[in-house]
């Protein structure tokens, strides 16, 4: 095990010793503006508990129900994150190939894949989660001891959560062999919708924003109050964090007992199970995938338009079957699906009785969808490049241009993101029961969004790419995906705020008799909005080639 | 068919390729030798752009391969040091994805992909995924790649690793044939027998430069060996030292 560890530490140190001036600079550049976005999400952090907090005889209640809910969120965000991060470590990573034929111990490999899968499947949520936590701490000026009580508790609790992923799909690797992993996965993905849309009926959101809804003050006040899934770890967190504040030091030596209790009873049934399960999991995980049924040659991409021309059709149907077949590309939309079915189960239950609460969420709505499209092309369409990984030498040495791999994997996302974002979009409207006029404005900027966005992931995967890791997530979780994603953000942001031009327009048309509207913020809007999805697309596009076109191989 | 002048590439302080000038005429079957790390595969990507050169400049087939790259690359095929294919497409699947980006029209797809996977002795694996081949047959799949699109020049980094000796054969012999039909073939290979019987010329290259180029005969001749390639090949790249080594293990 420290044999690994070491030989990891070493790789580590060899690539930062070798980075070039230019690595340096970008990975300088991207860290200035990684922290640029956690203080802006610091500062949005602090103004909303601050609004929060205020509210009258509720307001800590309130704050203390926010912080279960987000541990709550993380804890289960990184379970799931383990589950599928440790198919790819415990069972295909490549350096296994070498470690199971050393005189290594399968402990001693276990154990270190899983501190690895652990660190892969954390650190972003944690990461993600920190502007909440330093928010927290300063309204309440806990001071520095309170950082660092909470980062000694959170060993434990991403411990707990990893282990409980690295249980399952340990479990679900042994159950079924390889050649059924796409049912492994279905049903993977099932459970993780039914257990996402128990969360989130579980939370009710919506009665926090409508405390009118329930029938008495006193009623709502308990639901404040009620402990959010008392036997799960997030809760533990929250309470210590209660028990830190309060000062009252035997619940909190109570509940850190109870965290690193639980990290060490959950770890070691995990090491017994897998000295029992590991190598059958493993052994499995190598055969190969089931026999192909023989298809007449010539029909392989013969479902795509003519019009594409060969090379573009020989590209989408090329993506599309490695899509299907991968099933490290498409797991994560089982999550996906039950993310919107939630979102729109959610929007339905919305209680919406007045016009403008209803105008607001329909607008808002544009940018929720905006927000999923981005979420699903950095998913998606920003690996397209990077997922050519070890085989872009077949594409390279091949007479056709970049543009033309360019244009293909822009098609192969776009087409796919149009389609989804309109669905989503027109369902929603239609639980929202908007007027037609937002209708048509929320559906062509989607499918204007689904262009731009898809553009830009093309381009900015193009960008950065990275052809030699061996885990998706590695790559959207890189540099240039979270640069993506800021940028995606931003856009979307910018796009609502110049629709609200069109949208104020609208709603003066309707509630003042007589409303002129004047035509020249109209043809500004119009002339913005154009502006900035020519930018949005092409900008990253043609960097993303020109990119490209220097990288050598 | 092949020509290059003064072709070079630096990796920052490192010259792996150093002013290579070569000109290869078509039909030929040239060897392309050289110690590990000698620059043999940096050529390779340079002769097929897949990589940009730093000084000097390259034609194959006829076509400058900066300037008309499309046209230059059509008249490639290319089998890399490393046969890397899409894992998740079956041996078919990527024999039709190559021929739809070489252009090659489908029913000569139908009749000749068929034809390939059985000379490559591959045909009950072409509805199989390329994740479950072995090296060789990935090697043997790549093979058949190139000669779906009927290349003009074949540019071919260590062609017979992984291939079983009967494939070995049958690949030597096809490499033969093309090059009784005017294909030019450019060969990096370590199997010095290999390159002694169907290389026309032989070039040994080291530390980035070509140092020799010849016929098998001129190189002994120059090495003032009187055995086979092997031992004009260590005598010209300094390995005759390793023997003295080899006493004390």
């Amino acid at each position: 095990m420290r044999l690994l560890l070491k030989a990891k530490f070493l790789m580590l140190k060899n690539r930062i010793l070798r980075m070039r001036y230019v690595d340096v600079f970008e990975t300088l550049g991207f860290g200035a503006l990684g922290f640029a976005f956690f203080l802006l999400l610091y500062w949005g952090f602090i103004r909303l508990l601050y609004e929060v907090r205020s509210v009258q005889l509720i307001g800590s209640l309130l704050v203390l129900k926010l912080m279960a809910m987000a541990f709550l969120t993380m804890f289960l965000m990184i379970i799931f994150s383990s589950t599928l991060a440790s198919f790819s470590t415990l069972f295909f990573a490549r350096d296994l190939s070498i470690l199971m034929h050393s005189p290594l111990s399968f402990r001693a490999i276990f154990l270190f894949k899983s501190l690895e899968t652990s660190v892969f499947s954390s650190w972003m949520v944690l990461l993600a989660m920190l502007p909440f936590i330093a928010a927290y701490g300063q309204i309440y000026e806990l001071g520095a001891r309170f950082y660092g009580f909470l980062a000694v508790l959170s060993i434990p609790f991403v411990l707990v959560a990893c282990a409980l992923g690295m249980a399952l799909s340990l479990t679900l690797m042994c159950l079924f062999p390889s050649k059924r992993v796409r049912e492994v996965m279905l049903l993977l993905g099932i459970l993780i919708g039914g257990a996402l849309y128990v969360l989130i009926r579980w939370l009710g959101p919506e009665k926090l924003v409508r405390a009118d809804s329930l029938e008495v003050v006193i009623q709502y006040i308990a639901l404040l109050e009620a402990p959010l899934a008392p036997y799960l770890p997030s809760w533990w967190m929250a309470s210590a964090v209660t028990a830190f504040m309060a000062e009252r030091r035997t619940d909190l030596l109570g509940y850190a007992g109870l965290l690193f209790g639980a990290a060490l009873l959950v770890g070691t049934l995990l090491v017994i199970f897998a000295e029992k399960a590991y190598y059958n999991g493993w052994t499995s995980a190598q055969e190969s995938m089931r026999r192909r049924k023989s298809r007449p040659l010539g029909r392989e991409w013969r479902w795509i338009p003519a019009f594409f021309g060969n090379h573009v059709r020989a590209m989408l149907g090329k993506d599309a079957i490695v899509f299907v077949r991968d099933v490290n590309q498409w797991s994560q939309f089982l999550l996906l699906f039950a993310l919107v079915a939630v979102y729109l189960i959610s929007i339905q239950k919305l209680p919406l009785d007045t016009p403008y609460l209803k105008g607001l969420i329909s607008f808002l709505n544009i940018g929720m969808v905006g927000f999923v499209l981005a979420s699903v092309a950095l998913r998606f369409v920003y690996p397209a490049v990077s997922l050519e990984g070890k085989s872009w030498w077949a594409l390279r040495a091949a007479p056709l241009s970049l543009w033309t791999i360019l244009w293909g994997k822009f098609l192969s996302g776009f087409l796919p993101l149009a389609v989804m974002g309109g669905v989503l979009v027109l369902v929603s409207n239609r639980f929202l029961q908007v007027d037609p006029f937002v209708v048509w404005l929320s559906t062509a900027t989607i499918v204007v969004m689904a262009f731009s966005l898809c553009g830009m992931g093309v381009g900015f995967g193009a960008l950065f790419p990275r052809f030699h890791v061996e885990n998706i997530a590695q790559i959207e979780t890189s540099p240039g995906g979270v640069l993506y994603m800021v940028c995606a953000l931003f856009y979307v942001a910018l796009t609502l705020a110049i629709e609200s031009v069109f949208m104020r327009m609208h709603y003066w048309s309707l509630v003042r008799p007589g409303y002129e509207p004047q035509i020249q913020w109209f043809l500004a809007a119009v002339a913005s909005l154009l502006l900035l999805n020519l930018l949005t697309f092409g900008l990253p596009f043609i960097l993303g080639k020109q990119r490209l076109d220097r990288t050598d191989l | 068919m092949i020509k290059t002048t003064g072709l070079t590439k630096c990796f920052q302080d490192v010259t792996a390729v150093d002013g290579l000038t070569l000109e290869i005429p078509p039909g030929e079957i040239f060897g392309f030798l050289g110690p590990n790390g000698a620059g043999k595969t940096t050529t390779v990507k340079l002769l097929t752009g897949l990589l940009r050169p730093t000084r000097g400049e390259a034609w194959v087939g006829g076509f400058h391969v900066q300037r008309q790259p499309r046209e230059a690359k059509k008249s490639i095929g290319l089998v890399p040091d490393q046969p890397y294919v899409y894992p998740h497409l079956t041996g078919k699947e990527f024999l039709r994805f190559i021929g739809d980006l070489y252009e090659v029209d489908l029913p000569y797809q139908k009749k000749k992909i068929p034809e390939l996977l059985e000379m490559f002795e591959l045909s009950k694996w072409g509805d199989e995924l390329v994740e479950s081949y072995s090296h060789g047959m990935r090697q043997k799949l790549v093979l058949a790649a190139v000669l779906l699109h009927r290349p003009r020049v074949l540019i071919l980094d260590e062609p017979m690793v992984g291939l079983d000796p009967k494939s070995a054969r049958l690949v030597k012999d096809i490499f033969q044939n093309l090059s009784q039909k005017g294909v030019t073939i450019f060969m990096c290979t370590h199997v010095l027998e290999i390159a002694e019987k169907i290389c026309r010329r032989i070039g040994i290259v080291q530390d980035g430069r070509l140092g020799l180029i010849g016929t098998a005969q001129e190189l002994a001749a120059l090495a003032d060996s009187h055995g086979n390639l092997e031992d004009t090949f260590l005598q010209l790249t300094g390995g005759s030292e390793y023997r003295e080594m080899l006493k004390y293990l």
